[in-house]
């Protein structure tokens, strides 16, 4: 009788081990096969190519100040002192630098785009001096966020730049996209 | 109840408990069969999605060239109004049907500046009963070679899968 309990207590554990095993298993394959973070191929591209394009369309976009491309304006703000060159007497009546001028437009572009998709963003436009921007000139920042620094935080950021040749040196004009980490 | 009826009762529940974990398992393999197929097929028109747009957006009848030399991203307004107006022939839509099988393809003129806004639908062919939709929204430039001003639009592509 005590032998045929204990071989009953053994057979038990054993279904209760395999049920265990199965519940491991079933464990594993939801939190890696159905869990899995949602493909990231169209994600990542669309990305790529927005932060990439988004940067070219604007400097190539040709404004109402004297038909001045953005990028000229923007070469022209951080190389004159508070880019009031001659170049901005073309601009429309009230705009009297092409700082302000070409911000408004680059922001104008960032809420049809980037506001709509409710995506942060980091902009930047300056001199480069020793790899880094030059203080003795102008800076343009815009960023999603009042804070340029914060509005990147704890995302990943997909990053695209082009130099401009201006009179006053190299300006790099930066795109910065970011997405949630996944 | 005799040794044998318990023998007979003991395996009857081995094979009940048996059976039951082989449906179970099954079904679990089907339910993760199927998610996997699901997730493949928008994979799949993803893929095809950014095959469009790649397409869409190099397409050498649409794209400004200067001195012979293309420029990405950037669609000539003159080429634009003829594609469209060459599109109204049915043997051209058959043409670009290769090409771009079931989707849409747009061309939104952003009114940024007083550009002035403008929409451009440069292919359309939906598919009434697809299980998904694609979206990707590039942005790229219009160029007016007349009056030589670039404009900022959005390329909207959209594919059926």
């Amino acid at each position: 009788m005590v032998k045929k309990t204990k071989r009953g207590q053994f057979e038990i554990m054993g279904l209760a081990i395999v049920v265990i095993l199965m519940i491991l298993g079933m464990l594993f394959v939801v939190r890696f096969v159905l869990l899995k973070p949602q493909t990231t191929i169209k994600q990542s591209y669309a990305d790529t190519v927005l932060a990439a394009n988004l940067k070219n369309s604007i400097l190539l976009f040709t404004t109402q100040c004297g038909e001045l491309r953005v990028q000229d304006l923007l070469a022209d703000c951080v190389q004159t002192p508070l880019g009031q060159s001659p170049q901005t007497n073309n601009c429309p009546p009230g705009f009297t630098n092409s700082c302000d001028y070409s911000q408004q437009r680059i922001q104008e572009i960032f809420d049809a785009t980037l506001e709509v998709a409710n995506r942060n963003y980091r902009f930047e436009a300056c001199i480069i001096k020793n790899r880094l921007c030059d203080p003795q000139r102008g800076i343009i920042r815009m960023a999603s966020d009042s804070d340029y620094n914060k509005a990147c935080e704890g995302q990943e950021i997909e990053s695209k730049f082009s130099p401009v040749q201006t009179r006053a040196g190299i300006m790099k004009v930066t795109l910065q996209v970011c997405r949630d980490v996944i | 109840m005799k040794k044998s009826q318990i023998k007979m009762t003991e395996t009857i529940a081995v094979l009940i408990i048996f059976f039951f974990l082989l449906v179970f398992g099954f079904t679990f393999y089907t339910k993760i069969q199927k998610t996997s197929f699901a997730r493949d097929t928008e994979r799949n028109a993803d893929l095809k999605a950014i095959a469009l747009t790649q397409k869409a957006a190099f397409l050498p009848e649409l794209q400004c060239t200067f001195r012979n030399i293309q420029t990405d991203n950037c669609f000539d307004e003159l080429k634009i109004n003829a594609f469209i107006a060459a599109m109204n022939n049915p043997n051209t839509k058959d043409f670009y049907l290769d090409t771009f099988g079931f989707s849409e393809i747009t061309l939104d003129q952003l009114d940024i500046d007083g550009s002035g806004a403008q929409q451009f639908s440069l292919y359309t062919n939906p598919k009434l009963e697809s299980l998904f939709i694609s979206t990707i929204n590039v942005p790229v430039t219009i160029y007016n070679p007349i009056d030589k001003k670039y404009k900022f639009a959005q390329l909207l592509v959209k594919s059926y899968g």
